[in-house]
């Protein structure tokens, strides 16, 4: 429950058609896409930079949580107001400020819809790379906040190669440009910090981003495969030949199956596993490139090669996939998503540990990875209204990860830590890389006004996702 | 009998919360509020009919507002049919509120009988005619009564007409027809743009289809917007008896909302072990007038128009029905025709049907973004294949001040075929 | 005081020889002179093996308020706001193996002591390469690189340091070991504090390890060197190269003051306005013809005035001498004064034209590169103190009015002393906090970086 006064405050600096705290509006955002569900204490929409300041000047002072959100499409329970407070929606600052290609160079609010901005910059023969499966919906300072990937990471690179600099509101409401328009900004790399930060260090409220010229061709494939052992060796030998495509989606036959019953992307349900590959150059040496990875399919005993012929075919290839996980929710709602990633050569032997894992615990686990990336997203599917294949589910999830650290990989390729992944931190990094982490929390943030609970473990409480929580 | 709870219980748990869906909502965008996108709508109903933790009167406008053109379904990857959760959610509500008197005279007396409907049109019209209307407008009389006051003024000038009976006049026999269809003629061309009915006989006879035109009542949409589903089935029983003595090879409409909702009379009447078997009988029998033209082979006997031509995909007709390509299709067939798609084209109109008439500045926001994308792509003339749609675009059109002419496709056809006959 | 102060000292050298062996610290003034930085002399130089040994010598020297100076190659010490004070120079030379090489992953992890040029030779074994290449791979390290965000050409086909580093080992002012990043493309479990360390300038930590992205070597590669009337023509073709789906591994502009070996190298000559265009091509044989096509096509619709197409031999002779101009220009005189330009990709013409301006109205000579695809310019002038000033002061009022910044990174000492060598910004405040949170004992580096945040 939140004072009146705060709400009084908050009218006289937004409006009130800027803030909503009816029950039906604290439970709209109390929840995500993971679906865990906390009540916030209102939900206030800016407009404006000096809004937020504001804003975080009366949270400051009445050390109230504020958790900054965009779509709320993120998997990791980033947007969940665990100790409740102010949810500071971004929705409504979503001007697209400047386009620049001369400069290389797009200037947004964090509200923007990162698929508006692609076809902001598509007439101009122009793309901003990361492109989350979320992208039709997800907000670019989401994006920023948990340093998204999304296929086309494996050419070009993840958010933080693409963000330049940010117009950043402190905990404190006070006002600072971190990175720059321009290159080699002096000092430390703050812009760096604040990518993947989850919310916890401030609120973007502009961000100069990097755009480059489309490719010139390029060409989506497909290839099946009768087993997933070949599947995944051909994208190892992919790789290791030093071929980057612009993509490679990994799918098994459970998720093709899965998919098709939503989406009619035309994936054969029949094939144990199934590449997804966008290859992107020069029109002149493209074919080089298709003909090269069909070899190294061929080598793994692949069983057909498809190649779409035109621009439809190609989006419905990408909607199958980009419709991924929503698909998976119309055989079963709720199912833990892992992201942990391995280094690229370890894929085989992760994807095999993932079939071991889903053996031992007896629960369905589909497959899609950014396979060249080797950032798996094993979904592991279970009954709610049965407690112990919860339990066994998540069990699963906590095994795939230490998997992942113990092949030399991370716990999250892009979603980041949230609420969910808590747990996991202590099995990857030592007290002192998390003291390391906290300390930069500290300056940035020291009464841990923002988004709160998220990421680090608690020092005395036990861990955040054994805790029974999860809505159904 | 199943609660409501248990009905819904199924597709309400369908939604993973991906939020995919917002891409889709022309209410989200606009307002940038949860629950005015699917997820948000669905999460509330939700929580108010599984988990108990919101009265369903709390939720009247995420219930209201929804402009139920299935934007999102198409996004979603499970396919949450959340049109049809917003119906359901409004009927109960409606059963908990009961109808209001306005309600109940327009679903219980006038939208059944097409003569009742025309004798209280022929009311608006002398409103129209003595200048009591436009005297209304003027003084802010209408806008005592809130946004249906606010929307009266995009219902156009009632013309002189004489209700179903003038259309049924324009019914002719044709030279060896190679169809017959039954015209579903609607509540708004009888009463609004008897033109355009004539337009439509013309345009089948061209194509060989002979018509006839039956005392078919209200398709029952608006009343199952509203939430009267009872009202709707009672309208749907009419119109499956009128069609059951015909022997027809389709029944055709020009207009989008009717045709989708015609085709649901299935589902409709699923539970009614009596209409059950009739109802599919006659949905499967209805067919949008795009579909039909393309699926009998459209006839190319056209004189040039020179138009640059953009298409406006009514919900009911790309969401509800998925027909796209048809009147693409038909418009790209033109000589002369210049067609140019428009950005967002399958995005809503803000028409809604009534939705205006509870929501107005929300419709005006939608139809702004709307003439945005139309004005973009320079085009003199926006077709449409539906009467809301086209009153909607029509008043958009002309509070931009855009030099563009808005028809329905059969009215364009309509024009082509004569242009050519002018050339003998 | 100053006793129990030298007392202190010297039982700090005798824990640094415990930790590392007495052999591997050095004191004297023999040995320190060459750690001589900003006019200051180290007291010592020790020369760990370990990331175990670095924490034990930090430790020690927070417990003993020791200044420690991180030492990698020494390429860019004399770069940046000016040190305080050094008590010891903690140099990593003797830390320079390969740890780990993952050909299949396209990673290596490193320690920080190894020489880039040293790397490349190891990796080229294995047909890998590592595309950083600032100045002076033949002494600076890769944690020297790291620590100083130092970028070369190819930054604009492989990105910067920040794309390049998945990971690095640091141990923090207080001693503490921390990993941070990893060996995965993608990785976004916590915070990012290997972007922080990432041209922290050894302020914040000491890296001692790092992995890195390798990418397999070109198949082909190609420099083609162009001479333009003027720098309008050379960045009117770089406008149009860069709105190209082409991609070079470096577009590389240079006036007739800097470029006078480059030019004799490549067989041309540069006169009064002309500049040198040099763009290279790298990756497969029909990638690399393309783009020699198009880049010539380009040129010669320009006004060009001569384009050579360099391959393998002659290609490195004259890439050589370009990559030489630093030390050339800054080697031929005391005073002389290096600074960088960072302006809106679409302005560093512009800026050349002001740079011009200022040496023609100040009468000094003034040579130039550029890195066209970045917006970056390098200025190399030598001239007097007050001349230095005048001009500097100059020059960053240009950038400014075109929308970026000019900052100084060789000058003379009295120079950086009495000018500002970093442009203002807003979010110094912070920076300084974090700093504080770090070190707060101020032993590493002190009056680097943080300590110019004004």
């Amino acid at each position: 429950m939140i004072a009146k006064s705060i709400i009084k405050d908050l009218t006289k600096i937004l409006g009130k058609e800027n803030i909503l705290a009816d029950l039906k509006d604290l439970l709209a955002y109390s929840y995500d896409a993971t679906m865990r569900q906390e009540m916030p204490d209102v939900i206030v929409f800016p407009r404006s930079t000096e809004q937020v300041s504001a804003i975080m000047k009366l949270a400051h002072r009445e050390k109230i949580p504020v958790v900054p959100r965009g779509a709320g499409t993120n998997l990791s329970g980033g947007t969940i107001p665990l100790k409740g407070g102010i949810i500071l929606e971004t929705s409504r600052m979503n001007r697209i400020l400047e386009i620049n290609t001369a400069n290389r160079r797009a200037v947004v609010e964090p509200g923007v819809v990162n698929l508006d901005l692609q076809n902001a910059l598509a007439p101009l023969g122009y793309f901003y790379p990361p492109d989350p499966a979320s992208q039709k919906s997800s907000t670019m300072g989401g994006n920023i906040g948990e340093n998204a990937g999304g296929p086309m990471c494996l050419r070009y690179g993840v958010t933080s190669k693409y963000v330049y600099g940010m117009e950043i509101v402190l905990a404190d409401g006070e006002v600072i440009n971190v990175g720059d328009y321009v290159e080699d900004f002096p000092g430390y790399d703050l812009r760096g910090l604040f990518i993947g930060s989850e919310g916890m260090l401030g609120v973007a409220t502009k961000l100069i981003l990097h755009i480059i010229p489309k490719p010139e061709a390029s060409r989506t494939m497909l290839a099946i495969f009768d087993r997933l052992e070949d599947t995944s060796q051909a994208v190892s030998d992919i790789i290791g030949a030093g071929i980057v495509p612009g993509a490679i989606e990994l799918l098994d036959q459970k998720m093709c199956q899965v998919i098709e019953q939503s989406v009619s992307a035309g994936y054969p349900t029949d094939a144990a596993g199934m590449l997804l590959i966008e290859v992107a150059g020069l029109a002149d040496t493209i074919e080089k490139q298709v003909q090269e990875i069909s070899q190294f399919c061929q080598k793994n005993k692949v069983r057909e090669l498809r190649i779409a012929q035109t621009n439809a075919e190609r989006d419905a290839l990408w909607k199958g996939r980009r419709g991924a996980f929503g698909s998976v929710a119309r055989i079963c709602p709720p199912y833990i998503v892992c992201d942990g990633t391995v280094p690229r050569n370890k894929l085989p032997e992760a994807l095999h540990k993932v079939g071991e894992i889903s053996e031992k615990y007896k629960v369905l686990i589909v497959n899609v990875a950014h396979a060249g990336d080797g950032n798996l997203h094993p979904l592991i599917l279970f009954d709610a209204t049965n407690p112990e294949e919860h339990k066994a589910a998540k069990k699963a999830g906590e095994d795939i990860l230490d998997a992942c650290i113990a092949m030399g990989g991370t716990i999250s390729g892009e979603h980041g830590i949230g609420l969910e992944k808590i747990g996991a931190m202590r099995h990857m990094f030592d007290p002192a890389d998390i003291a390391a982490m906290r300390k930069v929390k500290d300056v940035f943030d020291p009464d841990d006004i923002l988004n709160p609970g998220k990421m680090f473990p608690s020092e005395t409480e036990a861990p955040l996702s054994e805790k029974e929580g999860v809505a159904h | 009998m199943p609660t409501v709870a248990e009905e819904l219980e199924e597709v309400l748990k369908l939604c993973n919360k991906c939020g995919l869906c917002l891409a889709g909502c022309p209410i989200y965008k606009i307002t940038g509020i949860e629950w005015t996108n699917a997820r948000g709508r669905v999460a509330l109903l939700r929580n108010a009919f599984l988990d108990k933790k919101v009265e369903l009167s709390d939720l009247k406008d995420p219930i209201y507002n929804c402009l139920t053109c299935n934007g999102c379904t198409e996004h979603c990857p499970p396919a949450v049919p959340t049109g049809e959760i917003i119906f359901r959610a409004r009927q109960e509500l409606l059963r908990q509120k009961g109808q209001s008197w306005i309600q109940r005279m327009l679903f219980h007396k006038l939208l059944p009988n097409p003569e009742m409907l025309h004798k209280a049109t022929k009311l608006l019209r002398l409103a129209d005619v003595t200048g009591l209307r436009t005297l209304a407008r003027k003084t802010g009389l209408t806008r005592l009564v809130g946004d249906a006051g606010k929307a009266e003024a995009m219902v156009p000038k009632v013309p002189a007409s004489e209700g179903l009976e003038a259309i049924k006049r324009m019914v002719k026999k044709i030279d060896r027809p190679k169809y017959h269809a039954a015209y579903f003629v609607g509540c708004y061309a009888p009463n609004f743009a008897p033109e355009k009915a004539a337009a439509t006989i013309r345009v089948l006879n061209k194509n060989r289809v002979e018509v006839a035109v039956p005392d078919f009542a209200c398709c029952g949409l608006p009343a199952a917007g509203y939430g009267d589903m009872e009202s709707a089935r009672d309208l749907a029983r009419k119109n499956i008896d009128i069609a059951s003595k015909m022997k027809v090879d389709a029944i055709v409409t020009p207009c989008a909302s009717c045709s989708s909702f015609l085709k649901d009379y299935a589902k409709l009447l699923a539970d009614d072990s009596e209409w059950a078997e009739k109802a599919k009988g006659f949905a499967g029998k209805v067919r949008d007038i795009s579909e039909f033209l393309v699926d009998i082979g459209l006839s190319t006997e056209m004189g040039e128009l020179k138009r640059k031509v953009t298409f406006h995909d009514p919900c009911h007709l790309a969401h509800h029905q998925k027909i796209k390509d048809q009147p693409r299709t038909i418009l790209k067939s033109i000589p002369g025709v210049e067609f140019v798609e428009m950005g967002e084209a399958d995005m809503c109109c803000g028409a809604a049907g009534s939705y205006a008439f509870k929501n107005y500045d929300l419709s005006q926001k939608v139809l702004e973004r709307k003439m945005g994308n139309v004005a973009r792509t320079g085009a003199d003339t926006l077709v449409s294949s539906c009467p809301a749609c086209i009153m909607q675009l029509s008043c958009g059109v002309g509070q931009q001040k855009l030099p563009v002419s808005v028809l329905e496709i059969v009215e364009l056809l309509d024009e082509a075929y004569r242009n050519a006959r002018g050339k003998d | 005081m100053e006793d129990t102060v030298l007392q202190e000292k010297q039982v700090f050298y005798q824990k640094l020889g415990e930790i590392t062996g007495a052999e591997n610290v050095l004191t004297g003034e023999k040995a320190t002179a060459p750690y001589t930085v900003d006019g200051i002399s180290p007291q010592a130089v020790v020369y760990p093996a370990s990331t175990g040994q670095v924490a034990d010598i930090i430790k020690a020297a927070n417990e003993s308020r020791t200044i420690l100076v991180p030492w990698g190659g020494g390429s860019k010490q004399y770069i940046g706001p000016c040190l305080e004070a050094a008590d010891t120079v903690l140099c990593l030379k003797n830390m320079k193996r390969v740890v780990e090489l993952e050909a299949s992953n396209f990673t290596t992890q490193v320690q920080a002591g190894m020489v880039n040029d040293e790397l490349q030779k190891q990796l080229a074994e294995k047909n890998l390469f590592f595309p950083l290449d600032p100045f002076y791979i033949e002494s600076s390290t890769i944690g020297g690189e790291i620590a100083t965000n130092a970028n070369g050409p190819r930054r604009i086909l492989y990105g910067a340091v920040r794309d390049l580093v998945l990971g690095v080992t640091v141990v923090t002012p207080t001693g503490d070991i921390i990993h941070t990043g990893g060996k995965t493309m993608k990785n976004v479990a916590g915070m990012d504090l290997c972007r922080m360390y990432i041209g922290s300038w050894g302020t914040l930590g000491i890296i001692t390890e790092a992995v890195l992205r390798l990418f397999p070597l070109p198949e082909v590669s190609t420099g083609i060197y162009i001479t333009f009337p003027g720098p309008e023509d050379a960045f009117r073709v770089v406008g149009q190269l860069l709105n190209s789906p082409l991609t070079p591994s470096a577009i590389e502009l240079v006036d007739s003051v800097a470029g006078r070996n480059v030019a004799e190298t490549a067989g041309s000559s540069l006169s009064d306005d002309e500049v040198f265009l040099i763009v290279n091509a790298e990756g497969t044989k029909g990638d690399v013809e393309r783009h020699r096509k198009d880049i010539t096509s380009l040129a010669k619709a320009n006004k060009a005035k001569s384009i050579m197409t360099l391959e393998e031999e002659k290609a490195s002779g004259a890439w050589k001498a370009y990559r030489g101009i630093h030390r050339a220009m800054l080697g031929a005189s005391s005073s002389a004064l290096q600074g960088k330009a960072s302006v809106p990709i679409s302005k560093l013409g512009d800026m050349v034209q002001r740079v011009k301006k200022v040496s023609t109205s100040q009468g000094v000579e003034i040579g130039v590169t550029a890195h066209c695809g970045n917006g970056i310019l390098y200025t190399y002038l030598a001239d007097e103190h007050e001349k230095l000033v005048r001009i500097t002061g100059e020059l960053k009022q240009a950038a400014a009015s075109l929308g970026g910044f000019f900052l100084i990174e060789v000058a003379p000492l009295s120079v950086r002393k009495e000018v500002a060598i970093l442009p203002p910004r807003d979010d110094y405040q912070i920076m300084r906090h974090l700093k504080t949170g770090f070190d707060p004992n101020n032993i590493l580096n002190p009056g680097r970086l943080a300590g110019g945040l004004h």
